[in-house]
């Protein structure tokens, strides 16, 4: 190599071969934190989206719970406003019932009576049961001997 | 323990030895990718601002390099293209790198009374009046000793074109010097 080569392949910069290594470390050590800085910040995304989803689903999970609840009053009042209905011949669909066991499975508001019951002489299962017992033996029925 | 390239691409791989790898990638290549930068921009804040961003996307980026090329050419190209970056940010909207020569030069530092400084600085100056292709062919040619193969890989570039750059790169060179001698 000539002697004006070996100079001119020197740079005319005042960089030392350690402030350019500084330099490079310095470049270096901020990628690497940089880095990490983006898969921590990517992690936390990560958990914060699975957190939102998690509470997404809880909340309409709950609210399809919310609108599948029956609306009643209570069930008591329930089973009481049943109990007279069948005691009333208004339920229109009786499936079975044995003895003092009566299970109402229906109840349509706007059927009439005369749909449910059909003449006087037809009687229904329940017609035939209340027939079957005395003024008494009715007012002795207790609450839990209907299952609705 | 000496470590080569395949060993580097291998650490840059696995996630526990990442970093040591990218280490590595950075004691071995860093100082030349800083002059690299350093000869385009000339400005000394310029080329460490473009030397971080590189770093940032060797080490985003070199686990999914292929392995089947030439790493040095690789991170060099990577370099290129951010040093490439800040001389644009120098230029105004309609006006070419190429227009930044002048500009350019009244970074670089004042002439010394040495012969050797007064040399190299002439040849920078001269540098700085060529167009930024001829320069970067003619910088990795001299400079770095890199084949035209390697930097047809950093420019993207034919090797033809390559050597036609550094011929005139050469030729515009020596009339530069002839006129303004020592």
């Amino acid at each position: 190599m000539k002697e004006q080569e070996i100079y001119t392949r020197q740079m005319p910069f005042v960089e030392t071969d350690e402030q350019v290594d500084a330099i490079v470390e310095r470049c270096t050590r901020r990628a690497i934190a940089g880095a990490r800085r983006r898969r921590a910040q990517a992690t936390r995304r990560v958990a914060w989206v699975s957190a939102a989803a998690v509470a997404v689903l809880v909340l309409v999970a709950g609210i399809v719970l919310f609108l599948k609840e029956p609306r009643v009053d209570s069930g008591v009042d329930t089973v009481l406003a049943m109990n007279n209905m069948a005691l009333h011949d208004d339920a229109d669909n009786v499936e079975e019932w044995d003895n003092a066991l009566i299970d109402v499975t229906l109840w349509d508001e706007d059927a009439n009576d005369d749909e449910l019951t059909g003449d006087d002489t037809d009687l229904g299962p329940i017609d035939e049961f209340i027939a079957s017992c005395d003024d008494d033996e009715l007012d002795s029925w207790s609450d839990d001997t209907l299952y609705i | 323990m000496a470590t080569n390239n395949a060993d580097i691409l291998a650490m840059m791989r696995e996630p526990t030895r990442r970093e040591r790898g990218y280490r590595l990638l950075m004691q071995r290549y860093g100082k030349a990718l800083y002059w690299h930068i350093r000869r385009i921009v000339v400005d000394h804040d310029d080329a460490e601002d473009a030397l971080q961003e590189t770093a940032i996307k060797i080490f985003d980026r070199l686990p999914s390099f292929k392995g089947d090329g030439d790493l040095m050419a690789w991170v060099y190209s990577i370099a290129t293209r951010e040093a490439l970056q800040s001389l644009r940010r120098q230029t105004s909207l309609f006006s070419s790198i190429d227009s930044l020569g002048d500009s350019l030069a009244e970074k670089l530092p004042a002439p010394s009374d040495v012969d050797g400084d007064r040399a190299s600085l002439l040849l920078q100056r001269a540098l700085l009046t060529l167009p930024t292709t001829q320069r970067m062919a003619f910088n990795m040619r001299y400079y770095d000793d890199m084949s035209y193969e390697q930097i047809a890989v950093v420019t993207g570039k034919s090797v033809s074109t390559l050597k036609t750059n550094y011929h005139y790169a050469v030729e515009r060179i020596k009339e530069f010097i002839a006129s303004n001698p020592l």
